[in-house]
Order: structure tokens, then sequence, then C-alpha cells
């Protein structure tokens, strides 16, 4: 079956590169906005507490 | 305004999580590639992920241990750790530690997925190894650690969703992961409070407790010595 041209174009890089496309990409963003959200209603509720 | 650094975590020669990056952000996370690895240090195969479409990207793992990277048509789970500033408790700057995967075709984080590729301790333990890389950008901090399956909206979500037949409250789903989490505590606890304290509340409305081993709680909280 023929492939179009996109679907085969690769690119090989290492995995430092992999992960810095990654950082790159996701810089600024917060990458758990609803997991942030909740633990933040959560903590809110929280009593004060005092650590030694 | 809390001072965070960002910083990206990648495998050293041995693929080991040992050594981080820095890099421009404004949030506190990590990020590794793979099923991660044991605690303990032991290296696991990060080429072991496979996928079913065609690839835009090919990742030449170096650490491969055949070798062969023109063979390689893998893309493996990349894993995103993020440390999330909430507020002050205490007087100390009080975090949530929060992760989940990244899809680089959707570009999209997915933080409620349940990969089922039998990894799930490597995962939690690579997790739990960068905590003190993280106390040592924080180290007057607390971390709060609470399972994002835990809670009656997980239940409820769960329930409407999951093809198990859970019957009546019951949701062999819920819980698993802050189970995962004191399980690693309570197994290395005597070597843990060298360095940590950590402490637990059973229910919202309790108060905090120092921790005790055996005891379930809904949220740990640990702080540096």
């Amino acid at each position: 079956m023929k492939q179009s041209a996109k679907s085969l174009e690769t690119v090989r890089i290492t995995k430092e590169q992999l992960l810095g496309l990654v950082s790159a990409k996701l810089k600024d963003r917060v990458l758990f906005p609803k997991k942030l959200e909740e633990a933040k209603q959560y903590a809110s509720k929280l009593k004060d507490v005092k650590f030694n | 305004m809390v001072n965070q650094k960002a910083y990206i975590f990648i495998p050293d020669d041995e693929n080991r999580y040992s050594k981080g990056k820095e890099v421009e952000s404004s949030k506190v996370r990590y990020f590794f590639v793979g099923s991660g690895m044991d605690i303990s240090g032991r290296s696991e195969s990060i080429s072991g992920q496979t996928i079913t479409e065609p690839a835009t990207v090919i990742y030449n793992s170096v650490n491969s241990s055949n070798g062969d990277n023109a063979q390689k048509h893998l893309i493996p789970t990349i894993r995103a750790i993020e440390y999330q500033y909430l507020q002050q408790l205490g007087g100390r700057h009080l975090f949530n530690l929060a992760f989940g995967v990244y899809d680089i075709d959707r570009d999209a984080i997915i933080d409620d997925v349940i990969t089922n590729d039998g990894d799930v301790y490597k995962v939690f333990y690579t997790v739990l190894n960068t905590i003190p890389e993280f106390f040592s950008f924080y180290d007057d901090s607390i971390l709060m650690v609470r399972g994002s399956d835990s809670g009656a909206g997980f239940v409820a979500y769960c329930k409407a969703n999951c093809k198990k037949k859970c019957s009546g409250n019951i949701c062999r789903n819920a819980d698993r992961r802050i189970k995962i989490y004191q399980s690693y505590v309570d197994r290395n606890y005597n070597e843990l409070i060298q360095r940590y304290n950590f402490f637990g509340i059973a229910s919202q409305d309790d108060v905090m407790e120092p921790y005790s081993k055996g005891k379930r709680y809904d949220a740990v909280f640990v702080l540096r010595k």
C-alpha cells in the first residue's frame, strides 16, 4: 500500500534530543492543570499546622 | 512568588536517572523516557515501548541493548513529573507531586492514563527517585503526595467508564497509587526517616498526624530533616 510522503518522513534523534524537544514544547505550560486545581482545593481545606 | 526551578530529568550513560538538566521554565518538572527504573539503581531497557502507527519521530536509543539503531521504529513512553506550588502551610511552601504521560503525537499531557504496561512499580519508583532532587532546591518545603485515583470523584468516574463489575460502592481501581506510595514508604521507613519526616492525613477533615506505618492515608506529606 502506498503511503503518503508525509507519513514516511522520519527524523532520527537521540534520547537527549527527544527530551529537549519535549521540554521545549512544554515550556511554561502547566502540565497537569486538572491535578493542580484539585490539589489546590484539597490543600485549601487543610488545617494549618506547625512543623518543628 | 515562589522562585521555582525547572528541571529535565534524563538518564545518564548507564541509563540511570541520577542526573538532571536544568531548563528555562517557571515550573519544577522532570521528564523521563521508557519504563523507568527501580529506585535501587538497577537500569531498565528504555526501548520496550512499541507503537503501531507510523512514527514521525524515530527514537534511537544510545543505550540500546542490540545496538542496531537502524531497526528501531519505537517511541518510548514519555512521562512528565511536575512539582506544583500550592500555597503556604505551617510557614512553608506546599507543593503537590503530579505526573503523567506525554503523548507526543497529540502534543498533549494525559494525566489520568493508566498505561497497563506492567511497569507501574518502576514508574512510581522513578517518580519517587526525583524527590531528593526536588528537595535539593526546596529543602524547607513540604511535598504533598496524593493518588489521582483517590476520592469520590474518581470512583464516580471509574464506575461510569470501567469494564470491571465492582459491586456497590466498591471500586477496585481506587486508591491504587497512594497504596503504592505508602507501600514504598513502609518498606523503606527506617532508612527514609533518617532524611525525611512523614506526616499523613486520613481524610480531608482530619488533622495532620505523624506518619504511622501500615495506616491508610488520604494524603502523605514529606519534609526533609
